[in-house]
């Protein structure tokens, strides 16, 4: 009688494992995006607002929202396809209604730059990038 | 004092044999940057022997539980290899061990002398045959080139053919007798009396493929196809906590299968020695 009792116990717990594993092995990656934060970016333009532009420096447009106090939050991704952020720091030279115009040693126009995230975000994190408008 | 001796003596074989088993645990809840401190491989360094996390935590199961998804996909390889080898074989095992023990054909003896001789042969011997055969049947980056070498392995046939020699012959000819077939006979009689070796066989099976190492490494080529048991043996990794990690989840079906089944194999097991 205890026999079974250990047997029925095992059996329960071996289903219930299996069907654990069978489920993150599909939904792992969907939970674990979920989790994390989520990102909306945009590319980094190459341009002036100036009609007069300093030809010694490089001057990227980004949007407003995605410069706060001189930093920027630009995408990278890993190998093993992991996308994170890194701080970067940039120097304001001027702004409009939609960008604004700054330079920096380390933003390149081939880079992305976050402009909206659903929760805080620091240097490192690994965020998750939807897809902008 | 003898037996204190004795304990003694037993306390410590069981701490030896328990302890990769704890420590593997162990660091399973550990940190990266702990594991990594105290295993520095690279630099042929083996700095400390820690048990106890800094700090407990469950980042290493995360890791492979939720970012890391191409370890469960290697936990379903080896549950795919696994378990039509262990059917397969306790099946075909079943069978072929009630006509060795059972039934009488010419040469049977001879046949099974020769089964003997191949289970004695070490694995390694037969990996470049079946390579070859496995190439020409093109069956190389398959599951199947360690599912069908498996399910015909002559060990189960061994062992179930023991147990199948202690039941009387007068049962089987009472049941000739009575106009059943040897399908029947085999079902009805010998089935039900060797439930205990058919659990030994099938918890035998299990671990001997649930752990296979060489076949994969030889057979596939596409690390995808790789079962879980190849990245426990990587020590090249360097993800030392995710393989603590993976251990732990790869002990998990191998326990259940023996505590589902230890009563019934100590039982096969006294019945054989008496």
């Amino acid at each position: 009688m205890k026999q079974d009792k250990y047997k029925k116990m095992a059996m329960k717990f071996g289903a219930l494992f299996f069907v654990v594993v069978l489920f993150l092995t599909y939904f792992s990656k969907t939970i674990d995006n979920l989790l994390l934060p989520k990102v909306k970016v945009s590319d980094v333009i190459t341009g002036s607002l100036s009609e007069y532009p300093d030809t010694m420096h490089t001057h990227y447009l980004l949007p407003l929202s995605s410069v706060v106090s001189e930093e920027v939050y630009v995408i990278f991704t890993d190998e093993k396809g992991e996308v994170t952020v890194n701080a970067v720091s940039v120097n304001i030279c001027g702004s409009n209604d939609l960008y604004y115009e700054v330079t920096s040693e380390s933003l390149f126009s081939d880079m992305q730059v976050v402009y909206k995230t659903s929760k805080e975000i620091f240097d490192g994190d690994r965020v998750y990038v939807e897809e902008g408008e | 004092m003898k037996k204190i001796i004795k304990c003694i003596f037993l306390l410590l074989v069981t701490a030896i044999f328990l302890f990769p088993v704890v420590y593997m645990i162990a660091c399973s809840f550990m940190s990266s940057s702990q594991i990594s401190k105290m295993l520095d491989f690279a630099n042929g360094e083996y700095k400390d022997l820690n048990m106890i996390p800094e700090m407990f935590t469950l980042e290493q199961f995360y890791q492979v539980l939720f970012r890391r998804p191409e370890y469960l996909l290697k936990f379903w390889n080896s549950v795919i290899i696994t378990l039509p080898t262990v059917i397969g074989q306790v099946v075909v095992s079943s069978f072929a061990a009630f006509a060795f023990a059972k039934l009488k054909f010419p040469f049977r003896d001879k046949l099974f002398f020769i089964y003997i001789v191949l289970l004695i042969l070490p694995l390694q011997v037969t990996l470049v045959p079946n390579y070859i055969i496995l190439d020409n049947m093109n069956l190389l980056n398959n599951f199947l080139a360690i599912i069908l070498p498996g399910t015909f392995s002559t060990f189960g046939i061994c062992l179930l053919r023991q147990s199948i020699k202690y039941i009387p012959d007068s049962s089987i000819e009472a049941a000739r007798i009575d106009g059943a077939s040897y399908f029947r006979i085999f079902t009805r009689i010998i089935i039900p009396q060797i439930k205990g070796g058919l659990i030994t066989l099938t918890l035998l099976c299990f671990i001997d493929n649930w752990n296979v190492v060489e076949q994969p490494l030889i057979y596939f080529e596409e690390n995808s196809m790789y079962p879980l048991s190849i990245t426990m043996a990587d020590i090249s990794n360097s993800d030392y906590g995710i393989i603590f990690a993976c251990g732990v989840m790869f002990m998990i079906p191998a326990l259940v299968i023996y505590f589902y089944g230890h009563k019934d194999i100590n039982l096969s097991i006294y019945d054989i020695e008496k």
